[in-house]
């Protein structure tokens, strides 16, 4: 029994330890989880590394090329765009994170019971789904902000509804493919209710395009955040945003470009380090896929 | 085909309404008082109240609801509460100009996507290939209003070659077509390259090349019709991110069409405006949608003859019946 025991965990451990080994392998997703703890490390310590902080404003020093004191320059206000650029960092890995959570948890949800119980329960969910799809994704969001006003939470909340869908159908579509499987049949049988089997036996099954669908939906988030804030309805000023320092270097565009190239580079860099971490785990993960 | 057709418009119906349901729904709790902001803060409380009344504000959810559904129907949109205008006409006066940078920055980005998708497919790991996946995947990663804005920055204020904002022919199309192409190529091609490469190993790719069939139509004939499916799937999901990235390249290159009105009116909580244009770049968006099915039928046989086989069956039932 107690060696039965070790075997299965061992199993269960190789499982996960045999992804990474094939993550290990991609050089291109290494260096998305790179850039990306690199991103996350920064915008952590953000007020360790900042050589300013992010509302310092320096009338003397307005509109400076990047140069040893400032490496990215400053802006109209003579503010650090370096500084601002690693507090920036927090507010989008946070958006990003938290409206993730949300659209996980609802969307997840949603698609689990769809899936699960069928039938009208389904279609019920689903259809109504669908009018939320019917909607472009950020549409729906400036819509909700505008019911909501701006602010972060507000924010979060509306990229978090809007990618509900997608979830919920990936989610459904997982559950469908594993739930007809005969472990799910021996728990019922052996007494579990349906949240248990949902929960303990289908969810687990199906982590694998769930963590992908996570990575790759979170560089989205943050590209609808700064998105939302680049045409003013996001991140209010002083907080720093990338979207939103694009938007307040758009009038300085002619003369000092570098206050907005930093921003999008940072956006950029973020999403593409989430992208490429999506497509190493999808790969890792996705048995179907390997050879 | 007509069945198929007809069954999708159908389909379509509850959606929009349920669409109508969810943003009405949703504004309809957004704080402020609108015969407030119509009125201005000079404005007294007695006023107020009596436009309150005069526009149906006061009446209960449940009727505002209907009567915007009652008027949607006749094509009517209500009025801005910044300047009265009428939502509709502005609308149907706007629209065409962001229609027409989104059905051209999709073919733009399709033809260009799908040639060099396909290139890479067959020419798997070659130095094209590469180019190729590191190009999708930079562009995927490339917010476009930023790139919208380095290109400004680069071809128009630097080397001035090409105007910076506005939309009044084709010289001004080409920075917002490349700003907003990049991103749907990237996608497109990683779909075309990835289809593709499912599709050539397939036995029927090459049964196609032992009866000596030539090279280029095996490609486009036998792999690419049967590569298509996801193909046009994401082009028109495309299709809608176009639609509603409206209004960030319409901010960015100051184009006067759908997506710059609805920006312009957010600040100044114009409901009915912001109400209105989503409405109808996801009715536009709807409509999409649809060509996209019908395209499906038209691409997939085995889709459109799901409701001929139908049809055939009720003849043959009816012949039977008549013997």
């Amino acid at each position: 029994m107690q060696s039965k025991q070790t075997d299965r965990s061992r199993k269960n451990y190789s499982l996960w330890l045999s992804a990474w080994k094939r993550l290990k392998k991609s050089r291109m997703a290494m260096f998305g989880l790179a850039l990306f703890a690199i991103i996350c490390l920064g915008a952590i310590f953000a007020d360790v590394i900042a050589p300013y902080p992010y509302d310092f404003q320096n009338l003397d020093e307005t509109f400076q090329f990047p140069n040893a004191n400032h490496w990215f320059g400053t802006d109209s206000v003579g503010r650090d765009i370096f500084s601002r650029i690693l507090y920036g960092g927090r507010v989008s890995l946070q958006i990003g994170l938290v409206s993730v959570l949300i659209s996980v948890t609802l969307g997840g949800s949603l698609g689990a019971i769809a899936g699960f119980y069928g039938g009208k329960t389904d279609n019920l969910i689903m259809r109504t789904l669908d009018i939320l799809l019917a909607i472009p994704a950020i549409l729906l969001a400036i819509t909700i902000v505008t019911a909501l006003g701006p602010g972060m939470f507000n924010l979060m909340l509306a990229i978090g509804v809007s990618s509900v869908p997608s979830f919920a159908r990936i989610v459904r579509a997982s559950i469908l493919s594993v739930k007809e499987q005969e472990f799910v049949e021996a728990a019922r049988l052996s007494g579990c209710n349906d949240a248990h089997i949902i929960f303990s036996h289908l969810v687990p099954n199906i982590m694998a395009p769930i963590i992908v669908q996570i990575t790759l939906s979170m560089a989205l988030a943050i590209l609808s955040a700064s998105s939302l804030s680049f045409i003013g309805l996001g991140i209010q000023p002083p907080i720093p945003e990338w979207g939103a320092m694009l938007s307040a270097g758009r009038a300085y565009i002619r003369n000092y470009s570098h206050i907005v190239l930093f921003p999008g580079l940072a956006i950029m860099a973020t999403i593409l380090s989430l992208n490429l971490l999506g497509d190493g785990l999808r790969d890792a993960l996705d048995p179907r896929l390997k050879n | 085909m007509f069945r198929y057709i007809s069954r999708r418009i159908i389909m379509m119906i509850p959606v929009l309404l349920g669409v109508v349901f969810v943003i009405f729904t949703i504004l309809y709790f957004s704080p402020g008082d609108p015969a407030r902001t119509i009125l201005g803060v000079t404005a007294t409380e007695q006023e107020v109240q009596m436009l309150s009344e005069e526009l149906g504000l006061n009446d209960p959810y449940g009727v505002q609801l209907f009567r915007y559904l009652k008027d949607l129907l006749r094509g009517d949109m209500g009025r801005s509460y910044k300047n009265n205008k009428s939502v509709s006409a502005e609308i149907l006066q706007r629209f065409p100009t962001t229609l027409l940078l989104a059905t051209l920055s999709i073919l733009f980005a399709a033809v260009i996507a799908i040639v060099a998708g396909i290139i890479s497919a067959i020419k798997q790991y070659s130095v094209f290939d590469n180019i190729v996946t590191g190009f999708s995947l930079l562009g995927i990663s490339i917010p476009n209003f930023w790139l919208g804005l380095m290109l400004i920055i680069l071809v128009s204020l630097h080397w001035r070659l090409l105007p910076a904002s506005g939309f009044y022919g084709p010289r001004y199309w080409i920075l917002p077509l490349i700003t907003n192409g990049v991103g749907y190529m990237a996608g497109i091609m990683r779909i075309t390259r990835s289809s593709m490469l499912e599709v050539i190993r397939q036995d029927y790719i090459r049964t196609a090349r032992a009866k000596g069939q030539r090279e280029i139509v095996v490609i486009l004939k036998h792999a690419l019709r049967n590569a298509i499916i996801p193909i046009i799937t994401l082009i028109g999901l495309q299709f809608g991110r176009a639609l509603g990235g409206a209004v960030l390249i319409e901010t960015v290159f100051a184009i006067p069409g759908l997506g710059k009105y609805l920006v312009d009116s957010i600040s100044a909580k114009d409901i009915p405006v912001i109400q209105g244009g989503v409405l109808f770049l996801a009715f536009l968006f709807g409509v999409v949608n649809l060509c996209v099915d019908i395209l499906y039928g038209f691409f997939d046989p085995r889709i459109s003859s799901q409701y001929r086989r139908k049809k055939e069956k009720a003849v043959k039932m009816h012949a039977k019946q008549a013997n």
